[in-house]
Parts: structure tokens; sequence; C-alpha cells
């Protein structure tokens, strides 16, 4: 394979969003609906986005809230479709938007085990290839058969970053749920992203933590109102975040 | 085509998610399964008291009659409605990650049918208990009426599923429909009292045939001599042809609306 080899490329992508005024509709209001497209508004979260992450590459986005950051992850995760442009990747792309997808508290430990790791990919036989290690490093093996919903917060939270450490993947990509918890739990966060950094994963992370983007991403993308305002060096785009966004006439 | 192929990478995850409703359902113990036969056991009982007892059907075997088509029915009506929430109950995890979203419908049809088969049993049991001979000549129709069935099951999922995310009203009226539907489907009593029933003209009787789900369970019933005149079912076997043929048609609508849709299903919740 060629070193410059695209993991994620993103060509020219918009995507609006039509939200209806009223939250739920019932099928009257369709048919009295059918022939106008009232009560409707639409806003486009992200214009004409392009840009190209290289294999092994750490990239972060950044951007206020409602900048498009989460938009943009789902879009490259596949979770929604852009409405115009497109987007291709190369290898396993694993989506990391949240912890413990899918648990349920009602099953077992070992049931949600194979539960979310297969949601991110893992085959039946690769859990259980990687499940006594996920066992002890989430220290539950006491536990394995009780249910979920007996465990403690902190137990349920290491069973799942436990999961997330046995992923596979060539792109990964990161929400910014990861930095929730305790500051140890973070710190591990951390670890573990720098020790898929320098396994050669692309990482593309979605975060507020302008100090850990640069120590752990080489580039970052600075998100405003949907455009890519800057597409730089973390070191550079951070600084230059952080000075707009403290000048006075800018705020809000 | 890439779609089929993408399934059968995410099986593992299919696969999990009927574990994971089945053990939800039985609460994972031999006795769950059981409770979760009450209910239907339960009606199945009642029915008899009414027809047999106190309305004096008189038809030979009643319980019998009425359990080859409850069951097949309670399969079919259960599947369609859970269907109508396969998505719309999950679009918490349809926003977070990422997997082809026919696995939500695959899964409830999988688990529902998972649950069929276990019934089944029971009704074995019943039928070796009460001593009823079956008529194996007509298996092959039965397995076929069963094939037309998922594909009925399958399309209406499809289609009422991904109407009820836009549509929060759809599981009411799809609870109301099924309810008549039930009633106006050779469940309760043989389709022979429909043929020969002189209060009805017969437009009417061509009408109540023509609901896909009547051929299906007449199907059925063929399995069980004295349970369905297979005299009824001769003259009547161009409307099983029809079913099989609805039951084709509301599978592709179903699958055109779901892939018209399903991109906005993570978009709307």
């Amino acid at each position: 394979m060629m070193a410059q080899e695209s993991a994620v490329l993103v060509e020219v992508v918009s995507r609006r969003f039509v939200v209806p005024h009223q939250r739920a509709y019932t099928l009257k209001q369709a048919l009295l609906g059918a022939f106008s497209r009232r009560g409707r508004d639409e806003f486009w979260a992200l214009r004409d986005i392009s840009f190209e992450v290289p294999a092994g590459q750490t990239v972060a986005v950044i951007g206020r809230n409602g900048s498009g950051k989460s938009t943009l992850l789902r879009i490259v995760a596949g979770i929604y479709r852009p409405t115009a442009g497109y987007v291709r990747t190369r290898g396993r792309v694993v989506g990391l938007l949240e912890l413990g997808i899918g648990f349920q508290p009602d099953l077992s430990g070992r049931d949600n085990i194979y539960l979310n790791a297969s949601l991110f990919g893992l085959t039946r036989r690769q859990v259980s290839d990687r499940y006594d290690q996920i066992v002890d490093f989430a220290e539950i093996a006491d536990f394995v058969d009780a249910p979920l919903r007996t465990y403690s917060t902190g137990m349920a939270a290491r069973l799942a970053f436990a999961i997330t450490t046995q992923i596979q993947a060539d792109v990964l990509l990161v929400d910014e749920v990861l930095a929730v918890g305790d500051r140890q739990f973070t710190l591990k966060c951390i670890e573990y992203m720098k020790k898929l950094r320098d396994s050669g994963v692309s990482i593309f992370l979605v975060s507020h933590d302008l100090p850990r983007v640069v120590e752990l991403c080489s580039r970052a993308i600075w998100l405003d109102q949907g455009s890519v305002r800057m597409d730089a060096p973390a070191g550079q785009v951070v600084q230059a975040y952080i000075q707009h966004y403290s000048a006075p006439q800018s705020a809000g | 085509m890439g779609t089929w192929r993408e399934l059968w990478e995410y099986r593992d995850v299919l696969v999990n998610f009927i574990r994971r409703d089945l053990k939800l359902r039985y609460k994972s113990s031999v006795l769950g399964f059981f409770w979760s036969m009450l209910l239907p056991l339960a009606q199945v009982v009642t029915f008899v008291i009414i027809f047999k007892y106190i309305m004096r059907f008189g038809e030979k075997n009643y319980s019998v009659l009425l359990m080859t088509a409850f069951f097949p029915w309670m399969f079919f009506s259960q599947a369609v409605l859970d269907g109508a929430v396969s998505f719309a109950a999950n679009v918490g995890l349809l926003k977070r990650v990422y997997f082809p979203r026919l696995i939500l419908p695959l899964t409830t049809l999988g688990s529902n049918l998972v649950h069929f088969l276990f019934a089944l049993l029971v009704l074995c049991v019943y039928f070796a208990y009460v001593r009823v001979t079956v008529s194996w000549g007509y298996l092959p129709l039965a397995l076929l009426a069963m094939a037309v069935q998922l594909i009925f099951t399958f399309g209406l999922m499809l289609l009422v599923g991904s109407l009820s995310v836009f549509y929060s009203d759809v599981k009411f009226l799809l609870a109301a429909v099924f309810q008549m539907w039930m009633f106006f489907t050779p469940i309760l009593y043989p389709a022979s009292k429909v043929v020969e029933t002189r209060m009805f003209p017969q437009w009417i009787k061509s009408a109540y045939f023509m609901n896909p789900v009547a051929p299906l369970m007449m199907a059925y019933r063929a399995l069980v001599p004295l349970n369905e005149p297979t005299k009824i079912l001769a003259s009547y076997w161009q409307f099983f042809g029809l079913s099989a043929i609805v039951a084709i048609l509301v599978l592709v609508v179903g699958y055109v609306v779901f892939r018209r849709y399903e991109w906005e299903f993570a978009v709307v919740g």
C-alpha cells in the first residue's frame, strides 16, 4: 500500500436538516399537510466540507456547540447520509460515539460484552478470544454472570471501556463523550488513544478539550457554523481558536 | 449486491440481538418460556369454553381446530406489532452506531419465529396427548403457506416500522386493525362456516377469502383431517395464489418505503 493512501476522504459534503415545528406527527396532520410545506424549518448543519485524512493521521475537529462537529462525525461513521457530496473511507471504520452502546440492564455482564462488542464489529470468535482480557481489565471477574443493573456505575463504565480497548479499527471516530467521567478515567482514555495512534490507527476526534487536542493530534479542523474555518497543525488552530473567542468583539 | 454482503458481515449483531430479545422475553429460564405462553394459552382456553360449551359450535376437536390457526396467527400479529416499533424504539441506538438498518426488523422477525417454533413444540405435545392424526400429505402446502406468511409478515413489518418512526399513531391503528382482522380470518371458526352461510352473497364470500391470511390458515388446518373440509380448500385454492402475490407485493412496497426513509430514522428521533 502507498503511504499517501487516505483513510478518510470527505468531498464537498453538505448536510441539511428539516425540522418540523411539532415533534411528533400524526397521520391526520400528514394528510392535512400533504400539499403544503408549511410548519417546517430547514437549516444547513454542514456546507461544502472537504478534507482528507491520510492513513495513520490523528485529526481533531473543534468548534462551538452547533458548529456541525457531531453531524460530521456521524456522516463519516455512516449514521447520517450527506445531502450533497460524498465520503470515502478505507479499512474498518469504527465509531465510538458513546460507551456501552446497546447495554441491556437485565442481561448479564457476559451477554453485554458479546452484544456491545459485536456492535463495534467484533465477531463472536474474536470476542471469545478477548473475553478474559476484557473481564480482567474491567475487574468484574466475580460478576460476569450477574445482571448489569446490579453493577455500580463505575463497574459498568469500566466494562464499557474494557470492551472498547479490544476494538479492531483502521479508522477510529471518537466523540467527546470519552472525556466525561473522573480524572483517572479520562487519563486512561488518553493513554489508550495514544497507544492506538502509535500503532498506526487513524483517529478522528471531536473534542472541546483543547490542551488534549494539542497533545494527541497532529492536525485540527475548526468548524464554524458548518464550514471549515481553519485546517492546519493542531497547535496553530487551537491558538487561533482561543484568540478568536477571547477577543471581546466576537463573543456570542 | 452490497446490501446482502454487508448483512452477512453483521450477522453476529443479528444473532446477538435475537438472543437478547429471547433472553429478555424468557428472563433466561425455562419457566420464563411458559410464562410467555400464558397469555395465548389463556386465550385458547377462553375461546374453547365460549365456542365449544357456551355457543355449542359442535365442531369435532374444536381446540385443535383453533390452535392450528391461532398459533400461526399469534406469530403473525405479534411480529408485525413488534415490527411497528422496531425502528422507533431503537432510534437511540441508530443515532450512536452504524449497522445495516435491516438488522432491526430481522431481529424482530427472528426472535418471534424462534418463539413460534417453541410454541409449536407445545402444540405438538398437546396434539399427541389428544391423539390427533396428521395428514402428512399436506405438509408441503403448510410449509409453502409458512413461506408466504414470512414474506407477508416481513413486508408489513418494513412498511409499518418505517411509517411509525414518523407517525406515532400507526401502532395504535395497527392494534385495532389486528383485533378486527383476527375475527375476519378463519381462526376461531372453520372457513366452511363462511362458505355455507346464506347470510352473505357470493361477492362478500369472495372478498372474505381475498384476505391474504385466510388461505394460509386453511392450509395449516389441512394438516389435521376433519379440521377443514379439504373440498373447500380445493375450491378456493386460487386465493392461495392471490395471497402469495399480495405477500410479494407487500414485501416490495415495504422494502421500497424502507429504502426511501431508512436514512431519516436516526435523524427524526
